[in-house]
């Protein structure tokens, strides 16, 4: 099966001008993917694991593997963006399912605009609880809050890269919303 | 919209109208119905701020040259020609006549005369307790940084990949 025929895809692929030059061999374009799609990815990933580290060794695999992979690539069957979003988001659940990490490690300090050092840190205690809360999460529904919101991808790109139906994933992300919600209030009345 | 479709809507998107299928319909009926769509919206609110709250934003300075340089690694191990199964055999050739010469360096050292004070370089009682593999890593280590001092540190690379 050629890659990237399993995702579906619509317009024309952004990438589409650095992918002939890479393919062609210029190593300056893959450059200039790394600029242009790395921090995304590394966001995507660090959201998901929680840690900065590991998520920088999962977006060096995914562009290794891009690299590898893009001389079979079939330009107009799937955009290459969210073929790299779904190799980090397998990267990813692979990863949480080898190791529960600890999400208020290794990740960089909220900086607080708050005036008072107490406000401050009150303000970093609860960035931990929060991020506790989406570490607790089931790893798919914490996937798609970060694909939705963070990542910022509609209904159906986000969808595509977790390779569900807009509707399943529509769903998913209402039982994740709804489940965020319930564990934030239970840790405000604590 | 009827007050169920607003709060399917809220349950989804949130509170930001402008990421909502239709802003303007949304921004109407929340006026037009404030109380019922007050409290919604507070919880809304609550929820998109605390998922804002941990938006993570890491640096790639370091990774965009840490990609870079793994590829060129996979670039040198793409050139291996195909007849060349034992790569290492090379290698270690080269490493086996090394420690020749370093061993009978230390045999010619033997049949010198006894080193005096004005010697730059003594052999000591602990640097005769080196042990084969000891040996075998100074051949090594010695191999490397003349690979890289002449230019060969792709053959290097190549006949030495890294674990």
């Amino acid at each position: 099966m050629p890659i990237g025929a399993p995702i579906q895809s619509s317009g024309v692929d952004p990438d589409g001008d650095l992918i002939t030059r890479i393919i062609n061999g210029d190593k300056t374009a893959f450059a200039q993917l790394i600029d242009r799609r790395a921090p995304s990815l590394s966001a995507l990933a660090a959201q998901m694991l929680g840690d900065v580290h590991m998520a920088e060794d999962i977006v060096q695999t995914v562009f290794l593997k891009t690299w590898q992979m893009l001389p079979n690539w079939e330009p107009g069957r799937a955009k290459l963006m969210t073929w790299m979003r779904r190799v980090t988001v397998n990267q990813c659940l692979d990863n949480l399912r080898k190791s529960k990490p600890i999400y208020t490690d290794n990740l960089p300090d909220v900086v607080s605009d708050k005036d008072s050092p107490e406000a401050a840190l009150s303000d970093n205690l609860r960035s931990a609880q929060i991020r506790r809360i989406m570490a607790d999460l089931p790893d798919r529904q914490k996937m798609a809050l970060t694909l939705f919101y963070y990542q910022e991808l509609s209904l159906k790109e986000a969808a595509n890269v977790m390779d569900i139906s807009p509707d399943a994933f529509e769903s998913l992300i209402r039982r994740s919303r709804s489940a965020f919600k319930q564990k934030l209030q239970a840790e405000t009345l604590q | 919209m009827r007050i169920e479709e607003f709060e399917n809507f809220i349950d989804l998107y949130g509170a930001n109208f402008d990421i909502w299928p239709d802003p303007a319909a949304a921004k109407r009926f929340a006026m037009d119905n404030a109380e019922l769509t007050e409290k919604l919206l507070a919880e809304a609110r609550e929820i998109d701020a605390a998922l804002e709250q941990v938006r993570v934003t890491p640096g790639t300075d370091m990774l965009k040259a840490r990609i870079l340089s793994e590829i060129d690694r996979e670039n040198v191990s793409a050139e291996v020609p195909a007849n060349s199964n034992k790569p290492g055999l090379g290698y270690k050739a080269a490493a086996a006549a090394m420690m020749m010469s370093f061993v009978l360096g230390f045999a010619g050292a033997n049949m010198m005369p006894a080193p005096d004070a004005s010697d730059d370089f003594v052999l000591t009682a602990e640097d005769e307790l080196l042990s084969d593999d000891d040996i075998v890593l100074t051949a090594d280590a010695e191999w490397e940084s003349f690979a890289e001092d002449y230019g060969f540190d792709d053959i290097y690379d190549w006949v030495n990949p890294a674990p």
